[in-house]
C-alpha cells in the first residue's frame, strides 16, 4: 500500500515536471505524448487502447458500475437528468452516452412531465369555450406522448451502442431515441442544432478535451445547455485517503471478477486521478466560449457537475 | 455422485427447476453464439431424454439418491451427451440475465417482421430513422449527407465518400467513410 503510494507519487512528479507533459495532462494542444492512465503514450495509442477498454467491458458495464459505485450511479444521473429539468419538446445529445442510461431517463422525465401537462390541459378543459377546445384537437401534439422530445445516443465505440440498444429495445423504448456512432472532437451534426448536450463519464476518455468543448459549443442552439458529470477532485484529506483505498484496492479486483479484465478498471481509476480538478475543466469550458459555467460537487467531490450556456 | 445430479436436473420438468433453466439458458448462449442463424426455442427440447424421462420421473420436486438411481438406468447415450454438455456449460449470472436472455430470443423470433419505424428493422440492410436524418451532417466538411437506399451508406457527394449503417446505427468516423469512385480523389484524410 505504501508502495502504491510512493510509486504514484514518483508518476505524478515525473509528469508535473516538464512543461510540455503538464499541458498534455490537461489535454490541450500539446506534442504527441499523452497520458493512458499512469503511462506516458501518443495520441494514437491512447485513442485505440481506449477503444478496446471500452470494447472489453461494454457487455458488463452496467453490471460493474453498479457493483463499484454501489449503486450510486443512478443517483447521480438522476440528480443530472433533475438538473437539466427538460421540458417536452427538447432535444438532447448525449455524447459518450453508450449504453443509454442518460436517454432513458431523460425519456422517462419528459414522459412523466408530458402526462402531467395533458392532465393540466384536461382539467383546465373545462372553462374553455368550443373554439379553443376546437383548436387543442387540431393540435398535432395533443397526443404526442413525449411531445417531440428527441435524444440522440453518440458514441465512438461500437460495442456500447450495441449493448445501449439491446437494452433500449428490452426496455421498451422505441420513440424518440436515436444513435450515432461519432468522435466527440468531430461530431456528424450541424451547427446550432441541440438544446442540451451532456457528456456523462465520458470527457475523461476524450483525447482532446478542448476540441470536444468546442464542438459541443458548435452544435449547441444558443441558449443551450451543456452538462457534463466526471468523477473528480476531492478535497476532503479524510474521504480522499478512503476514495483513494477504495479505487486502488478495490475497483480492479471487482474488475477483474465480474468482468475478468483488471487493466481496464486498472486505467478507470488512474485516469480519474490523471483529470483535471473542477476549477481547471471549469476554465476549459470558459475557454470554449460557454456562459455562467459552474459546478456542483456530489458526494465530497467524487463527482461533479459542471454546466454552462452558450449565449 | 456428478452424474447422479444429472440425473436429477435431467429429470425434473423443464418449466420448473430454476437451476435447470439457467444452464438451458447458458447452453442457449453458447449455441446462439456460435450458430446466430439458429433459432432456439423450447420446442427444441420435446423428444430429449429429460421429457421422456418427465413422464418417469414426476414432480418439481429435486429427485432423491433412489429415483436418482432409477432415473440413471434409463439414460441412454444421447441423454449422457446432453447432460455432459450441461455440466460443461458455465452457470449464468443472476436472473435478470436470464430474463434479459429470454426476452432477447423472444424478440429475435419475433422482431423479424417488425415495423421500419422503430430503426432497428429487419434483414440485415436494416433502414435508418429518417428523423435522424435532418441532424446528420459529415463530420469533415459538415454538409449534408445523401441516403443512397441499395448500398445502405450515407453519401456526401463533394468529398466523394460515404458512411456506412451498421445495424441500424450509422458510422460517422471518417476512418470508417469509404471513397467513391464517381467523384474526383477526396483529401477525406483523417483528422484525428
Amino acid at each position: 500500500m505504501a508502495a502504491l503510494r510512493l510509486w504514484r507519487w514518483r508518476c505524478r512528479a515525473l509528469l508535473s515536471r516538464p512543461a510540455g507533459a503538464l499541458r498534455a495532462r490537461r489535454g490541450l494542444a500539446a506534442g504527441p505524448e499523452m497520458h493512458f492512465g499512469f503511462q506516458t503514450v501518443t495520441e494514437e495509442e491512447r485513442r485505440e487502447k481506449i477503444y478496446q477498454v471500452f470494447e472489453n467491458v461494454a457487455k458488463k458495464y452496467d453490471v460493474m458500475n453498479d457493483s463499484m459505485t454501489l449503486g450510486i450511479h443512478r443517483v447521480w444521473k438522476d440528480i443530472l437528468v433533475h438538473k437539466m429539468n427538460p421540458c417536452p419538446g427538447t432535444l438532447l445529445l448525449d455524447v459518450a452516452g453508450g449504453t443509454g442510461d442518460i436517454a432513458f431517463r431523460f425519456i422517462n422525465y419528459v414522459r412523466s412531465v408530458r402526462q402531467r401537462q395533458l392532465q393540466r390541459k384536461l382539467r383546465h378543459h373545462q372553462n374553455l369555450s368550443w373554439q379553443e377546445i376546437f383548436e387543442s384537437y387540431q393540435n398535432d401534439k395533443f397526443n404526442n406522448s413525449l411531445g417531440d422530445s428527441q435524444v440522440v445516443v453518440c458514441d465512438i465505440n461500437r460495442e456500447m451502442l450495441k449493448v445501449g440498444k439491446q437494452k433500449a429495445q428490452h426496455l421498451g423504448y422505441s420513440e424518440g431515441l436515436s444513435w450515432v456512432l461519432g468522435n466527440a472532437e468531430e461530431l456528424p451534426f450541424d451547427d446550432d442544432k441541440f438544446d442540451v448536450y451532456t457528456i456523462a463519464f465520458g470527457i475523461r476518455n476524450v483525447t482532446r478535451i478542448d476540441l470536444a468543448l468546442q464542438e459541443a459549443y458548435r452544435v449547441l442552439k444558443p441558449g443551450g445547455r451543456f452538462l457534463c458529470l466526471e468523477f473528480s477532485h476531492v478535497s476532503n484529506p479524510l474521504v480522499s485517503r478512503l476514495y483513494d483505498l477504495y479505487s486502488f484496492q478495490v475497483i480492479p479486483v471487482l474488475g477483474e471478477v465480474i468482468a475478468g479484465d483488471w487493466r481496464s478498471y486498472q486505467y478507470l481509476v488512474e485516469s480519474i486521478r490523471q483529470f483535471p480538478p473542477q476549477e481547471e475543466l471549469k476554465a476549459m469550458i470558459e475557454d470554449a466560449g460557454f456562459f455562467k459555467v459552474d459546478y456542483e460537487n456530489l458526494n465530497f467531490g467524487i463527482v461533479a457537475i459542471h454546466s454552462g450556456f452558450k449565449l | 455422485m456428478s452424474l447422479a445430479r444429472e440425473c436429477c436436473l435431467l429429470s425434473v420438468p423443464l418449466t420448473s427447476s430454476p437451476s435447470f433453466l439457467i444452464k438451458l439458458e447458458s447452453v442457449q448462449r453458447s449455441y446462439t453464439a456460435n450458430y446466430p442463424d439458429l433459432t432456439w426455442n423450447h420446442s427444441t427440447f420435446r423428444n430429449t431424454p429429460g421429457a421422456r424421462l418427465r413422464g418417469a420421473g414426476g414432480g418439481a420436486v429435486p429427485l432423491g439418491a433412489g429415483r436418482a438411481a432409477e432415473a440413471a438406468a434409463m439414460l441412454r447415450g444421447p441423454a449422457l451427451l446432453l447432460s455432459l454438455r450441461l455440466r460443461g456449460a458455465a452457470p449464468a449470472g443472476p436472473g435478470h440475465h436470464r430474463h434479459c436472455h429470454r426476452q432477447q430470443e423472444q424478440q429475435r423470433s419475433s422482431g423479424s417482421g417488425s415495423g421500419p419505424d422503430s430503426g432497428s428493422g429487419s434483414a440485415r440492410p436494416q433502414p435508418l430513422e429518417p428523423s435522424l436524418l435532418r441532424f446528420l451532417v459529415c463530420p469533415l466538411s459538415k454538409r449534408p449527407l445523401r441516403y443512397e437506399e441499395s448500398t445502405n451508406e450515407l453519401i456526401n457527394e463533394e468529398l466523394g465518400i460515404a458512411y456506412p449503417i451498421i445495424d441500424g446505427i450509422p458510422n460517422m468516423v471518417p476512418e470508417a467513410a469509404r471513397r467513391t469512385h464517381t467523384k474526383a480523389p477526396a483529401e477525406g484524410s483523417e483528422q484525428p
